[in-house]
């Protein structure tokens, strides 16, 4: 009982020290401290938290470079049949490296009545580009001629298709239509006999076009026409004919136009990696990357791919010869004549100037996406761009070229977080 | 008491941050998650008996209890590094409690609270050499989380000298470290990396206390011993496949608790504790958010002196609050460079019991200085940090007589 005693005069004396403040009496106080709170929580919730920023001594970030060269890398040149429909510049002359006329053809009369009364006139206007290369040494008029091809077993030329190996001038009679001269950036007209349309009309006889050549003396020189293309500079067959009693003028437009370029030199060569639209010719590269970067995690800073260019064989003729890379999807691409590089897909490009020696390619993304394993490394292939001119060629050092300075090599910065 | 409760939900959302350049440090600042009567008395009073709040510190004093009452409590701290400069403001909730008479002699309780917090961003501008030229590179770097706890455990009074107690408390928690880069500093994002560790354990606490017969002297030792703590780390990378590291022990810091409680003439209470952790040397070389820093035990003393509330009925309003002065000094387990991270501070708080005793609001005041290995940086951190608990109490599960 004594123990009893104790632990509950020990319980009222440690339990509750101090007198209970009694309630009713401070019901003020109450709603004070109630509102109080109140305030202070709103106060709370409103505080806006600013996190301490500190400089850190060192970034928690591991960086390395590492160089993809000579055996690591293969590449090689492909020729596939060229396919100059879509260029918007016709190319007519020789020179040095090639030789070359333009194809045309009108076979769309929609805006021609069937039956006129008689055709009064028929031109054919061309809208010349430059000579090129277009320098002070051009010739200040170009002489061109312009003839109809007849023939009575020749194959008709295809714009998506025909290309100087399978089309040639041999086998067409050419009858002479006319000739003019002209310069840079101008119209040229040609007036054509009145029958001619007729004869194109004839569903009876092949209307094979005209072909347009350098007249003689203009040799060593190449000119250049706007394009079917070129929809506000194309060619246009004016035709102006009478119709009850009424002169009529129509302009027809062709159906088909087309470069046929014949390059002399045709050999490759492993020492070089070639690209042109004319020739057709694209490069394949590819780095074998297996044994230098294993860890998909590794985020590309950098990677740069250097190429160096073969300034004796480049040839730009004045402009600048643009070119698109482009990944392989599989490994039937690399150097298949079927491949054709998709222009939505293009991962980089370049544009390279005459009296450029290297040029460099940033392709940060490609080698990610091999690396993490996003992407199969099939290679890359590097084109031309359409837009430039179908005689200029590329001409880079390959990876067996025998001066080791003169070969592609990548450079590559990964970054790692610690 | 369901005005508390919904209170307590509110100021759940209340961010959750640290408020130190040192937060990014190990576990992150401890968080004082003490009963606001404590943390006015300097951080003391593992030998406080109190049955009205509920002693986390000790479980030997979970017995004995007059009421069931919920407690909660919130911060408001204010940073201040005049040297940098840097100002701040951070509120957030300190966790919440709920105590129960099982019967005279014995009391359960449970609860949750945050033991630690970390925020913290860290930028680094700078460039690598790259062939013959310098990358600019920029990476930012954030570090987000923290370990929280939930106790329960029960007091037994053997006789009105001793009282003993164990408290089981369960550690979950994570830790998430952002970090993106912008190569060539151009405003590009060009690379984040996302760790996150996910940390649990258990604690295992046992306290006990002695109180002499006249109950003017008290002692308690309380000690925690850490069980099976572990942690997992998955990686999120901005490329390749992300990955996880499985669980790996933890070798989580095990802590002793010596604490005095002295009655005073004038109704005055001395109180004073003294706090060891045992470290282990490898724990934040293996476990650390931006930077492996060494360890090492840590230790917290602290002394505290409280004004009992007068005995008499008649008293005027003053007498019948608490009021409560204390000061502080503690180190932090990691150390950088073999520097240490050090605090002290004073504290003064006043409780205010209301509700026939059955509950009691509790302010508190800190004022403290934080001194590191970053002091050659930043200086000293200044932190004012204000205090609010409220405790509820009602009779449940007691009969109560009719008089």
């Amino acid at each position: 009982m004594k123990l009893l005693g104790l632990l509950d005069s020990f319980k009222i004396k440690n339990s509750l020290k101090g007198q209970s403040i009694p309630f009713k009496k401070f019901s003020s106080i109450k709603s004070f401290l109630f509102i109080f709170f109140l305030c202070l929580l709103s106060f709370f919730n409103m505080c806006e938290e600013m996190v301490p920023i500190l400089q850190l001594e060192k970034a928690p970030l591991v960086f390395a470079d590492t160089t993809v060269c000579d055996e690591m890398i293969s590449d090689t040149t492909q020729l596939v049949d060229p396919k100059l429909g879509s260029s918007k510049l016709l190319l007519t002359g020789n020179n040095d490296e090639v030789s070359a006329y333009s194809l045309l053809r009108f076979g769309n009369f929609n805006t021609l009545p069937d039956t006129v009364d008689s055709i009064v006139c028929v031109t054919l206007k061309l809208l010349s580009s430059t000579e090129i290369p277009y320098d002070t040494l051009s010739s200040a008029d170009i002489g061109v001629s312009i003839s109809l091809l007849k023939s009575d077993v020749g194959s008709n030329w295809s714009e998506d298709s025909s290309n100087s190996r399978d089309f040639s001038l041999e086998g067409f009679n050419l009858i002479k239509l006319g000739d003019a001269t002209f310069s840079s950036y101008d119209t040229i007209e040609f007036v054509l006999p009145d029958s001619i349309i007729s004869i194109w009309r004839d569903s009876l006889v092949t209307n094979y076009g005209v072909v347009i050549q350098l007249t003689e003396p203009a040799e060593n020189s190449m000119v250049s026409f706007y394009s079917r293309e070129n929809s506000s500079k194309s060619p246009i067959l004016e035709v102006e004919y009478l119709m009850e009693g009424d002169t009529i003028t129509t302009n027809i437009y062709p159906t088909a136009d087309l470069s046929i370029l014949n390059f002399y030199q045709t050999d490759l060569d492993s020492k070089y990696l070639l690209m042109s639209n004319g020739q057709s010719l694209r490069s394949f590269l590819k780095f074998d990357l297996s044994n230098i970067i294993t860890d998909k995690n590794c985020v590309i800073a950098e990677a740069l791919l250097h190429l160096k260019v073969d300034t004796l064989q480049m040839k730009g003729y004045g402009d600048n010869i643009h070119f698109y890379v482009n990944l392989l999807d599989s490994v039937i691409d690399w150097s298949s004549s079927e491949y054709i590089p998709d222009p939505d897909n293009i991962e980089t490009g370049a544009y390279v100037s005459e009296g450029d020696t290297s040029l460099t390619l940033r392709i940060n993304k490609t080698i990610q996406q091999y690396t993490s394993g996003y992407r199969k490394n099939f290679g890359i292939v590097l084109w031309v761009s359409p837009s430039t001119l179908d005689i200029s060629s590329l001409s880079l050092f390959s990876s067996s070229y025998p001066d080791s300075s003169k070969r592609p090599y990548l450079e590559i910065l990964t970054m790692k977080e610690e | 008491m369901r005005k508390l409760l919904a209170l307590l939900i509110l100021f759940s959302t209340v961010a959750f941050a640290q408020n130190s350049f040192y937060s990014s440090y190990g576990f992150g600042i401890e968080s004082r998650s003490l009963p606001v009567r404590m943390i006015g008395m300097g951080n003391t009073g593992s030998a406080v008996e109190d049955s009205l709040s509920l002693n986390t510190l000790n479980p030997a004093f979970w017995n004995g209890f007059l009421s069931t009452s919920l407690q909660g409590q919130v911060e408001s701290s204010f940073l201040n590094v005049p040297e940098v400069p840097f100002n701040n403001a951070l509120s957030r909730f300190m966790g919440f409690s709920l105590k129960l008479p099982i019967t005279k002699k014995i009391g359960v309780a449970f609860g949750l609270m945050p033991e630690t917090r970390v925020h913290a961003k860290n930028t680094f501008v700078d460039s690598t050499k790259f062939i013959d030229s310098f990358i600019p590179y920029r990476y930012s770097v954030e570090a987000l989380g923290g370990i929280s706890e939930f106790f329960i455990g029960g007091g037994y009074r053997i006789n009105p000298q001793w009282r003993v107690g164990i408290k089981t408390k369960l550690y979950f928690g994570n830790y998430i470290n952002k970090g993106n880069a912008d190569i060539n500093n151009n405003g590009t994002v060009d690379s984040y990396y996302n760790r996150r560790v996910t940390v649990n354990g258990s604690q295992i606490g046992l306290g006990v206390a002695w109180v002499d017969k006249s109950g003017e002297l008290c002692l308690s030792g309380y000690i925690d011993q850490s069980i099976n703590f572990k942690y997992k780390t998955d990686y999120d990378y901005f490329y390749g496949p992300d990955s996880t590291i499985g669980f790996k022990s933890l070798n989580y810091p095990s802590s002793y608790r010596l604490g005095i409680s002295k009655k005073l003439p004038m109704n005055l209470r001395f109180n004073t504790d003294f706090r060891f952790t045992k470290v282990s040397s490898s724990l934040f070389n293996d476990f650390y958010q931006f930077k492996r820093t060494s360890s090492k035990d840590s230790y917290f003393i602290g002394i505290g002196l409280e004004k009992l509330p007068s005995d008499r009925k008649d008293s005027k309003f003053l007498a019948k609050l608490f009021f409560r002065i204390g000061t502080y000094y503690r180190t932090e387990p990691f150390y950088y460079l073999q520097k240490k991270v050090e605090e002290s501070g004073v504290s003064f708080g006043i409780g205010v019991p209301f509700r026939r005793d059955l509950s009691r609001l509790d302010l508190a005041i800190v004022a403290a200085k934080r001194d590191g290995f970053l002091n050659e940086k930043i200086g000293s951190e200044k932190v004012i940090s204000l205090h609010i608990g409220i405790t509820t109490g009602g009779i449940w599960f007691r009969k109560s007589k009719r008089r």
